[in-house]
């Protein structure tokens, strides 16, 4: 173990001064045990030891002999959170490339990847998994999810068609034009990153380019009281979904699009965004009454938002947001939005405007 | 970290080691002494001023140096109080160098080979193939711990003998030299000298002996890696001369040639190629220095015995290290209980110390013979002070308290 450990540490330090590669190629040889000795020779294990506990032997005896007795401990241990700490890496290495994220349990704890809101897992992480004793259940939870990025690889490399994902319930956020692809976004209104998105998009122009649609998911989170993740999502993505069965006739955007842009973008008389309203301060009342108030300005009329309300709690609005949910958990497998899907790429973050003027 | 060195600088008290650094204790000089500042500047001359071939040029710089090489051949005969009527001088790459030479070359006209139990893989190795090539038996004997050999006429008769007149492991010198010699002469054997060690600690009993080759290096006598052979002239016109090349013969025919034969000329057929011309001239002052040394008023001799024996005296007084010589010698091996030789040795190497660890190239006698572990040792060179050897002394103390 002891020669492990002296490689990995020549090894790195090899990398930087050509002194240590002798070295590095020394204890190689030694964890191969194909060292040669001269006869009058030293095992490189030895040499190494002796080196470091010379250091201390006149001045630190005690320090020298502690070292002397659990070197080898010292050395396993060392080795031990070397293997693990490269198999973190190219886990996440993979994570990253295949997700967007190095954490795919807690997407938004890494800063590599791009902006976006993680669909938490739910799977306890390593210090949680100690604390509750249930160490093996996490290793085997990493080995399936492990296996279960590997089984994604190829979607990575797969050309994305936004059309075989579209609800039925979909609306585009300019008129439809067939000369025009079709780009898919996979949203949660109260998600920063999905404002940031729809901001880039704007700035942009990017819906003049495309036919843009969406998929509402109001992220899911077993630990909260209403069962998501942000307070207001699902009431906003039901009242997102109930408009479309009430289009305006009018040619400016469709109401639910014009509920979204006042979620990203839109301001309180106190000039404070909606969007951190609704998930920081709102009640559920407050909320829908905001929502209703919205449904005014872009000009339903009393008798229409009554209808937009009970059609927002109704088993039909219920259905259809559980069929977008299907899609996005089971077809597409995000685990972190917005997603959004274009010229047949995916990208599971807030895409910056270089990569939407494209 | 360098506590006990750091703490007080070392006085490098002999003058012509002023450039070593002040910290510094090298106590491996059975290995390769140091060179004194005269041997360096004799060296760098020859390439500053008279770099040249040596024998083979009629320009200044040869001439030059071909007066250096014969004054070299003549101090170093002198060295060992040997006539030039009677001895050849020739420079080889090295000791081991030479004796394969020489060995590899006798005419199959003895009887038997002899080494003792005690000699350096460098006589013990060519023994065994010499003994091979000519299909005699090969005898160890054993050396007495005072360094003899022990033999009975019988057991040498018209052999090759092999031995060294010093030695690597503790110093033990071969007193009954010119017995040997006496003895085997009568039965047309010859005696074969490893004088390797014991060129530099001025040997009475070379000087004593009738030996017919005696092989040694520059490097373990103050000079530059150089090997040398001192050869009866009878025994090499005798050797089946099979190393040849330029500088070695008189005339060549389309298939034949004849070697040198002129008897002041006579070591060159044991010389192939161009020489290390450079290593002769810093070996020539690397002579002169030893020759003229005196520290402190006393001779070499005398200052190595001094520090020879505190080193043996205070060493004998730590009761978990096992010290292999019987007396006082400038090379003394030893070994700890408590901790391996190489450890001690790298130990000793953190603290500016340094001396060898391991079997010396002895392994036969040393590991498969007496069965030690592998040993630490100290040789002394006229670079040592006795407070490098004080300082030596109270690290190791030190370490073997601490570990």
């Amino acid at each position: 173990m002891f020669c492990i450990a002296a490689f990995i540490i020549f090894a790195v330090l090899g990398i930087f001064s050509a002194s240590y590669r002798s070295l590095a190629k020394k204890a190689w040889k030694c964890v191969l045990r194909k060292m040669t000795f001269r006869p009058c020779d030293i095992n490189f294990q030895e040499e190494a030891k002796a080196k470091l506990l010379g250091k201390f032997i006149i001045t630190k005896p005690r320090l020298a002999r502690f070292l002397d007795r659990w070197i080898g401990v010292l050395a396993s241990v060392f080795v031990i959170l070397s293997v693990w700490s490269l198999l973190v890496v190219l886990n996440s290495g993979l994570n990253l490339f295949v997700y967007d994220t190095c954490n795919p349990n807690n997407p938004e704890s890494c800063s590599l990847g791009g902006g976006g809101c993680g669909i938490n897992s739910g799977k306890p992480g390593f210090w949680v998994s100690v604390k509750e004793g249930q160490v093996l259940m996490w290793a085997k939870d990493g080995v399936l999810t492990l296996g279960e990025t590997i089984t994604m690889i190829p979607n990575r490399f797969k050309e994305w068609n936004p059309n075989e994902f579209i609800s039925e319930s979909n609306t585009y956020f300019k008129p439809y034009d067939s000369s025009k692809s079709v780009a898919l976004e996979i949203i949660d209104p109260s998600c920063k990153f999905c404002a940031k998105l729809f901001g880039n998009i704007k700035e942009t122009s990017f819906a003049d380019r495309y036919n843009l649609t969406y998929l509402v998911y109001p992220i899911p989170d077993n630990k909260q009281s209403n069962g998501y993740r942000f307070p207001h999502s699902k009431l906003v993505a039901s009242y997102l979904e109930a408009v479309k069965r009430y289009p305006l006739p009018s040619s400016v955007a469709p109401a639910d699009w014009q509920i979204l842009e006042r979620m990203f973008s839109g301001k309180d008389i106190d000039n404070v965004d909606y969007q951190i309203k609704f998930n920081t301060i709102y009640t559920a009342k407050e909320a829908e009454d905001i929502i209703l108030l919205w449904l005014k300005d872009i000009g339903y009329l009393d008798e229409d938002r009554n209808k937009i309300q009970q059609t927002a709690n109704s088993d039909e609005v219920r259905s259809s947001l559980s069929l977008q949910k299907e899609i996005v958990e089971n077809r597409i497998k995000t685990i972190k939005i917005p997603t959004i899907m274009f010229d047949g790429r995916r990208y599971d973050r807030a895409v910056g405007p270089e990569k939407l003027i494209k | 970290m360098n506590l006990l060195n750091t703490q007080r600088k070392i006085n490098q008290s002999i003058s012509d080691f002023t450039y070593l650094d002040e910290r510094t204790i090298y106590l491996d000089s059975a290995c390769q002494t140091l060179r004194p500042q005269q041997v360096i500047d004799a060296m760098a001359e020859y390439y500053h001023e008279y770099n040249s071939c040596g024998g083979r040029v009629k320009y200044d710089w040869g001439i030059k140096l071909d007066e250096k090489i014969n004054e070299t051949r003549k101090k170093i005969l002198s060295f060992v109080g040997k006539p030039a009527s009677e001895y050849a001088v020739t420079f080889t790459l090295n000791t081991t160098y030479g004796i394969n030479l020489v060995l590899s070359q006798l005419l199959p006209e003895f009887n038997k080979i002899i080494t003792s139990d005690i000699e350096h893989n460098s006589v013990f190795l060519p023994t065994m193939t010499a003994a091979k090539r000519l299909s005699i038996p090969r005898t160890i004997l054993e050396r007495s711990a005072n360094g003899s050999l022990m033999y009975n006429k019988d057991d040498i008769s018209g052999a090759i003998i092999v031995l060294n007149s010093m030695s690597n492991i503790d110093g033990r010198e071969l007193i009954n030299l010119k017995e040997i010699t006496d003895d085997v002469h009568k039965t047309n054997g010859i005696v074969l000298i490893d004088a390797a060690q014991g060129i530099s600690h001025d040997q009475k009993i070379i000087r004593e002996s009738d030996f017919d080759a005696m092989f040694f290096s520059g490097h373990k006598m103050y000079g530059p890696s150089l090997g040398v052979i001192i050869i009866k002239k009878s025994l090499l016109a005798a050797l089946d001369i099979g190393f040849i090349g330029g500088g070695m013969v008189e005339d060549v025919e389309a298939e034949t040639y004849r070697l040198i034969s002129d008897s002041d000329d006579l070591g060159s057929r044991l010389e192939i190629g161009l020489q290390n011309f450079a290593g002769i001239v810093g070996l020539d002052a690397s002579l002169g220095w030893l020759k003229n040394f005196k520290t402190e008023g006393v001779s070499a001799r005398v200052h190595q015995e001094k520090l020879a024996r505190i080193l043996f005296e205070e060493l004998s007084r730590l009761p978990t290290l096992k010290i292999v010589n019987d007396s006082p010698s400038p090379i003394l091996s030893f070994y700890s209980e408590k901790v391996d030789a190489h450890r001690l040795a790298i130990f000793l190497s953190t603290q500016n110390i340094m001396v060898r660890s391991g079997y010396f190239c002895c392994h036969y006698y040393l590991k498969n013979l007496k069965k030690y572990p592998p040993l630490v040792r100290v040789s002394l060179g006229l670079n040592n002070t006795q407070e490098q050897v004080e300082v030596f002394i109270k690290t190791l103390k030190k370490i073997i308290t601490n570990v």
